[in-house]
């Protein structure tokens, strides 16, 4: 029950009714960007030799893979075979060479049926939500590309936006709500929450509105660009948590709230638990000084450390208390499992070239491209509750919280101008 | 097809017919005033909050060591509802239900009805179990607001099954199509109406973010005591590209070799039953010759599902001739 066995099926079909008959390609059509992030992302979990065929794609601004019967065979058996971006299958004269050209379905431009919570009615009529906060969006552009979106957050022109999509050797501008263009400088840039910080040369801008509450389930979801339009509507999915996969510490328990603590099962051999000699239907009521009265404050204190780490874990077993200390362990993910759920991720979506191993991020389910992260996303009362940072694929979407922004740019509310004085005075 | 004419189905679109008109009546007024539409989706935000908080308890994820599908649970006695194909995969000897505190059940697999993808499995501690309530009217119309539930990319702890929203665009083939996107892992979790009632179970998706498909509760319903009774049969169909659903027999075959080798039998397929095997070299279909795993493709999609053809395959040094039904 890895994955659903029906859309196997309907993969598998694109590749048999795929023309296997025609000639080769003589044509090699050019390289679109997005088809170009897919076969970036599946370098990774191809074998050596297939990897070669796609990187030689990828250098030549090709389409078109050649591969022999032998490598047709394994890259039709590997997980991340894309085969819904498969246009077309030749064999040549010989038979000895088979030509696959990979196109995208016009996911961009799709049709939108009158009924989608999508559709361009429903969007307009949000429009007046998003009237103010519209205007601390901007769209970012790297060279003459739209790249990201950017959030204002002081009137004197600095703005948030997403870092993994500029490229610093080229020129940075944002287009303003007014539709006034400005070069930007880049501050600062956060790896982990994958931010950057630049500064356009502005007065009286509008700054984002934080939102004094977070979102919660079933809350509704705008994303608008700075000219009032709403890009996507979505629906909040999951609330706030680290997506840090890497990094995430991982204690391997299954954890079950009970009234006297935490019970822990699923404890297998070798895992962080199992070392320090936790064994099922221990009760956990401490992790260092923190009282665990249920799982998610069990995982949230796990989760607030790093892999390496060591925590000392009160427990009882059979009514007696003890203590036992853990090293944290990093969690690891099968690597077929992995590339399975990658594959599907792209249908109808093109994700971010970055989307995960973010510190604190909620989830929801607005279908934004990449290059419409990094702008506010706002509350149907137009206060902003987070930035978009990430499309992770087909079913979610990523945005920061507004408090975890605020905290971030704290330093930042002070002008820098005057902090230059104050550090001179203090002098 | 008795697939497509069926009772239900008729019954079910003549329903719809009116109660459409007077949606998009309504919405047209609606969405005309902005103020009036933020209002209005608020409403609908609250309410999909309140399915969620009504309901989180009886979503639950099916783990087997190896992976993981959805369902939820619909009785105090735990009987869970999940897609057929999750049920048919699981591995049965380590099968267990995490409800949303975290804790782990065992339950075992009951039916599953691969025709329609419905499965059906049963917790095995003693309830009372958080349940969801299950439609009974069949009253969903298109463009109704529907809550989408599951364990989307497998079950993963510290994250309770994300939520989604859409809306019921149309049947397809027997099934619920939405705009409640989904993806692998969400596969027999719950699709609610804004009341918090069952009204269908994820099953696969297409191409496009529109296309996610969901099992009708109805279809529950009418096999429920098979299904209670462990009875498994039927085979998983093309779900996905085309509206017409094509004859099929079950086999893969091999389409880059000189001969048409049958790579593998789906179980229960028309192919096993016929006693077509893996390796066989088939060689003629309804009287005429097969060279290519392409023509067989191709001369089965002529024909016409339920009927029956002769098919000759070679097997060691030997010819046998079966009779076979495509689907």
């Amino acid at each position: 029950m890895k994955f659903k066995i029906s859309l196997k099926l309907v993969l598998c079909l694109g590749l048999l009714f795929g023309s296997l008959a025609g000639p080769l390609e003589s044509s090699q059509a050019q390289i679109s960007r997005d088809l170009r992030n897919i076969f970036q992302s599946m370098l990774d979990d191809l074998d050596d030799d297939l990897r070669l065929k796609f990187e030689e794609a990828l250098e030549t601004d090709s389409s078109v893979i050649k591969l022999t019967r032998e490598q047709f065979r394994r890259f039709r058996q590997s997980p991340i075979n894309p085969f819904d971006g498969l246009k077309s299958a030749a064999v040549n004269q010989s038979g000895t060479i088979i030509a696959l050209k990979f196109e995208l379905p016009d996911i961009r431009n799709r049709p939108i049926h009158p009924l989608e919570r999508q559709n361009s009615g429903l969007l307009a009529s949000l429009r007046p939500a998003v009237k103010n906060a519209a205007k601390s969006s901007v769209v970012v552009y790297s060279d003459n590309r739209s790249v990201a979106m950017g959030t204002i957050f002081r009137e004197d022109g600095y703005i948030l936006t997403k870092a993994s999509e500029l490229d610093d050797t080229e020129t940075i501008r944002c287009k303003l709500f007014n539709s006034i263009e400005k070069r930007a400088s880049l501050v600062e840039i956060n790896k982990d929450h994958d931010l950057a910080i630049l500064k356009i040369d502005a007065k009286g801008l509008i700054p984002a509105k934080w939102a004094n509450q977070s979102a919660s389930i079933g809350n509704f979801l705008l994303t608008p660009d700075p000219f009032g339009n709403v890009l996507a509507l979505g629906t909040f999915s999951v609330p706030t948590r680290s997506t840090a996969v890497g990094q995430q510490a991982f204690l391997g328990v299954q954890p079950e709230t009970t009234p006297d603590g935490v019970r822990v099962s699923a404890i297998q051999p070798g895992t962080a638990s199992a070392l320090a000699g936790l064994q099922d239907g221990d009760i956990i009521t401490k992790l260092n000084q923190i009282v665990i009265n249920d799982a998610s404050t069990l995982v949230k204190a796990i989760r607030d450390r790093a892999p390496g780490d060591k925590i000392e874990i009160t427990f009882s077993r059979n009514g007696a208390t003890q203590t036992t200390t853990a090293t944290l362990a990093a969690r690891e993910y099968s690597g077929e499992q992995a590339a399975r759920f990658k594959m599907m991720n792209r249908l109808g979506a093109v994700p971010s070239q970055r989307y995960d191993n973010f510190p604190s991020v909620f989830q929801h389910d607005a279908p934004l491209f990449p290059e419409e992260c990094g702008g506010p996303i706002t509350n149907l009362d137009g206060d902003v509750v987070g930035i978009n940072i990430a499309r992770l694929g087909r079913a979610a979407s990523y945005a920061i919280p507004a408090s975890t922004i605020q905290s971030l740019i704290s330093k930042y509310e002070i002008a820098p101008e005057l902090r230059q004085l104050k550090v001179q005075a203090r002098q | 097809m008795s697939f497509y004419t069926n009772n239900y189905l008729i019954q079910r679109w003549s329903r719809i017919a009116l109660p459409l008109a007077i949606t998009l009546a309504l919405l047209g007024t609606a969405e005309a005033d902005g103020n009036d539409s933020i209002k209005s989706l608020k409403a609908i935000g609250e309410k999909v909050a309140q399915v969620v908080s009504q309901n989180r308890d009886a979503c639950v994820a099916l783990v087997d060591g190896f992976g993981s599908g959805s369902g939820v649970i619909v009785s105090e006695t735990g009987l869970v509802l999940t897609a057929g194909h999750v049920i048919e995969n699981t591995n049965l000897r380590s099968f267990e239900i995490v409800l949303s505190s975290g804790r782990r059940v065992k339950a075992k697999p009951l039916g599953y009805n691969l025709n329609n993808d419905l499965g059906m499995a049963q917790i095995l501690e003693p309830g009372p179990w958080p349940h969801a309530k299950i439609n009974q009217d069949s009253d969903l119309n298109r463009g109704d607001w529907v809550v989408s539930v599951g364990h989307s990319g497998g079950w993963e702890l510290g994250r309770d099954a994300p939520v989604r929203t859409g809306r019921f665009l149309k049947m397809e083939n027997s099934q619920l199509v939405t705009d409640a996107v989904l993806i692998g892992g969400d596969s027999g979790g719950p699709l609610f109406n804004l009341d918090g009632e069952v009204v269908g179970i994820h099953s696969s998706i297409g191409d496009s973010v529109s296309e996610n498909r969901h099992i009708p509760i109805e279809l529950f319903i009418a096999d429920w005591q098979r299904l209670e009774d462990g009875e498994q049969w039927g085979m998983l169909a093309n779900l996905g590209r085309s509206e017409q659903r094509r004859p099929l027999i079950g086999v893969t075959v091999d389409l880059t070799a000189d001969e048409c080798i049958v790579t593998s039998v789906y179980r229960n397929s028309p192919a096993q039953i016929a006693g077509i095997r893996r390796g066989d070299i088939i060689t003629q279909f309804n009287n005429s010759p097969i060279a290519t795993g392409q023509q067989l493709i191709d001369a089965i999609r002529k024909q016409t599902a339920g009927k029956s053809y002769p098919i000759s395959v070679r097997r060691g040094g030997r010819t046998l001739v079966f009779e076979i039904t495509p689907q």
